[in-house]
């Protein structure tokens, strides 16, 4: 119930640092209780978002308000969000105690209280033992713990957490991610979190917000951005996928005949309701809904792992063919990759099958391509959406 | 072989830097005036030198002048340093680069314009006129000491603390000047020495009111140099030997 309420709300926001713009009319909402990830490549605005939010920064146009209060002009003092930084920026000069119990004693907080706080923090993170060390004694983990418990023993309504965990090694790097879903079930407070890793994104967050130069492209579940991403971008930045050039042919209800690579083909329109592939989400790009009719030039977009390949019989004809020229091992999965009649290169992903080796391909074998119905994503092709 | 090289390597080193005072301090026990031949042992020269009250008051005036001088350029430079790191203001660039321009300005010219200056505010020349001229030039070595200091810190640090809810005061006295601290301490040793090190500028700036040690033994020995102006530096040796042998210590058990 409580998930319903706007925690965080951005009103058409914009950054400009002299004559360049950071970040461009951004408007959204964040849920109490809401885990939001803020995907994007480097440079795009992530941290400026937070730095915001955080009140390091101001907006040039726009208003911030959290937990219903308007913050735009109020200084980071004054705001119920605390900050997990990327260096953890925990004070060099103080034990692991006063940098915790530092949020503590601004706010005046009696000494009892204190320590009580900052060990019920401490031991949060399993950090209760070391809480007489001085920052530099602790590997780079534990410093990470020391920083998340300094931030949330204020009990902020937000914690911003930006790129935690990259400075992290794999190992402890997916350890943290789970202890960090874990501490955002026991706080259920809200937590907007900024990486440019995508696995770290969808493993943890209830949304992605997927950002490109100071614009969110595209705002919705892990699994939404994945299987029905808006634009190019979005789709490319999460993933491999291969795309195809078409043109539609006729549409009738839920499905399309279309000419992709040359070859006629059913894409289908059906799935959510709102257009099949081509959906359409909130705030997602007005061009991709809607507008497909007979003529228009469009884009089938298809991730490797659902590509479904079959052995092409030698006389036929028709649909889309192509022969394996390389296959990659990975354990799991086998990488294969496909050259198209066209030329084009395409990449398929297939299951090891143990039991039954010899249906796997081989190199030189020619192939039909297929998908599964209605896993295909269809976009318009704007043209200039080349990356 | 290698252990030998590198004990002669620091024998040349320290024989460089050491023999000089050494020899002064040898001859301070010399019982001969004028002469550099060893006449034998004695202490007469400490014990003239102190009844020297001139001498002694120079040297008392000198130390004065060298503690507030460098106590109030360390408070400036500090702060001149902190704004310099921490906020972006019109005239930035020109106070940051201003502060190199008086660090490599000849001492000569500093102390002509100094002299130029007072006399044009018709300030009397004396401890007034020094004190302002030895913050001046020692102020800009604080600024660069402790600014070095804060640009080894983490930026995000006076953010952090923001972000915990302390105000610009707060993050002022628990973060930046605590971090600070070593840098300022070392601007603070480096201020007193240069003020009592200076002959040049204060040659142009002083007074007959305020007499101070360098200049007074300048003019002490244009008249030959008298055994207890030895007796004087190998004291004043000890004292920095001393003070720094402390510091070190004291920085050491700090980390
Ligand atoms: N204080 C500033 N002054 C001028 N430009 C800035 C400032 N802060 C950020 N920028 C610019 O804004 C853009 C976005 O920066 P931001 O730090 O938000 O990127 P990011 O998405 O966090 O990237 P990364 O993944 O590399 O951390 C960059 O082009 C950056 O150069
Ligand atoms: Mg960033």
């Amino acid at each position: 119930m409580e998930h319903a309420l706007p925690c965080i709300e951005l009103e058409h926001v914009s950054k400009h640092f002299g004559d360049q713009s950071v970040l461009r009319d951004i408007h959204l909402t964040i849920n109490h209780g809401e885990f939001l990830t803020f995907l994007g490549p480097s440079g795009c605005g992530k941290t400026t978002i937070l730095r915001l939010l955080a009140g390091f920064e101001r907006p040039s146009t726009g208003r911030l308000r959290i937990g219903g209060v308007d913050v735009t002009d109020l200084p980071p003092h004054r705001r119920a969000v605390n900050t997990v930084f990327q260096n953890y920026a925990l004070f060099p000069h103080m034990t692991v105690f006063d940098n915790v119990a530092f949020g503590l004693r601004m706010r005046r907080t009696p000494a009892k209280v204190i320590d009580a706080e900052v060990f019920s923090a401490l031991r949060m993170v399993k950090m209760e033992t070391h809480h007489a060390r001085r920052p530099s004694q602790l590997s780079g983990g534990q410093q990470q713990r020391v920083a998340i418990a300094r931030a949330v023993v204020n009990k902020p309504l937000v914690l911003l957490l930006d790129e935690p965990l990259s400075a992290l090694d794999y190992k402890l790097r997916k350890a943290m991610q789970i202890e960090l879903k874990e501490l955002r079930r026991t706080l259920g407070i809200t937590f907007v979190f900024v990486t440019h890793d995508q696995e770290e994104a969808f493993s943890m967050s209830d949304r992605v917000a997927v950002m490109n130069e100071g614009v969110i492209e595209q705002i919705d579940s892990p699994s939404a951005i994945y299987e029905k991403p808006v634009n190019l971008f979005v789709a490319r930045f999460v993933g491999e996928i291969n795309t195809f050039e078409g043109r539609v042919l006729s549409r009738n209800g839920t499905s399309m005949q279309a000419l992709v690579e040359g070859e006629q083909v059913r894409l289908s329109l059906g799935g959510n309701g709102n257009g099949g592939g081509a959906h359409c989400p909130e705030g997602g790009s007005p061009a991709s809904c809607g507008s497909l009719s007979a003529g228009s030039p469009i884009k089938v977009l298809l991730r490797p792992e659902d590509v479904r390949l079959e052995r092409a019989a030698p006389g036929d004809a028709g649909g889309l063919t192509g022969s394996i020229v390389d296959t990659v091992y990975k354990g799991m999965t086998i990488d294969l990759i496909i050259e198209m009649s066209g030329g084009k290169k395409i990449l398929a992903t297939e299951f090891f099958n143990e039991d039954a080796p010899e249906a796997l391909f081989s190199v030189g074998e020619r192939v039909r391509v297929g998908w599964v119905e209605d896993w295909e994503v269809v976009l318009p092709d704007e043209g200039s959406q080349s990356l | 072989m290698k252990r030998m090289v590198k004990a002669v390597y620091l024998g040349t080193v320290y024989l460089f830097l050491y023999l000089p005072l050494a020899v002064l301090t040898i001859y301070s026990f010399n019982d001969a005036k004028h002469v550099v031949t060893w006449k034998g042992f004695t202490t007469r020269w400490y014990v003239k030198l102190a009844e020297n009250s001139v001498l002694l008051d120079a040297a008392v005036n000198s130390l004065l002048l060298a503690a507030a001088s460098a106590t109030a350029a360390t408070i400036i430079g500090t702060l001149a340093a902190i704004a310099l790191k921490r906020y972006r203001f019109t005239g930035r660039t020109i106070l940051s680069t201003s502060m190199y321009v008086v660090m490599m300005s000849p001492d000569i010219v500093m102390g002509i314009s100094l002299l130029m200056l007072f006399v044009l505010m018709g300030l009397p020349l004396g401890f007034t006129t020094l004190f302002l001229s030895h913050v001046t030039f020692c102020l800009p070595f604080v600024t660069v000491t402790v600014l070095a200091r804060l640009t080894g810190l983490d930026g995000n640090l006076a953010e952090a603390a923001m972000d915990l809810g302390a105000r610009e005061f707060e993050v002022f006295s628990r973060i930046i000047l605590p971090l600070a601290m070593p840098g300022v301490l070392a601007g603070w040793l480096l201020s007193f020495t240069l003020s009592l090190d200076d002959v040049i500028i204060s040659f142009f700036v002083t007074g007959p009111t305020f007499e101070i040690l360098p200049l007074k033994i300048y003019s002490m020995v244009r008249l030959g140099v008298k055994p207890e102006v030895n007796a004087l530096c190998a004291v004043m040796f000890g004292v920095t030997l001393a003070v720094v042998s402390l510091t070190q210590l004291c920085f050491k058990e700090r980390k």
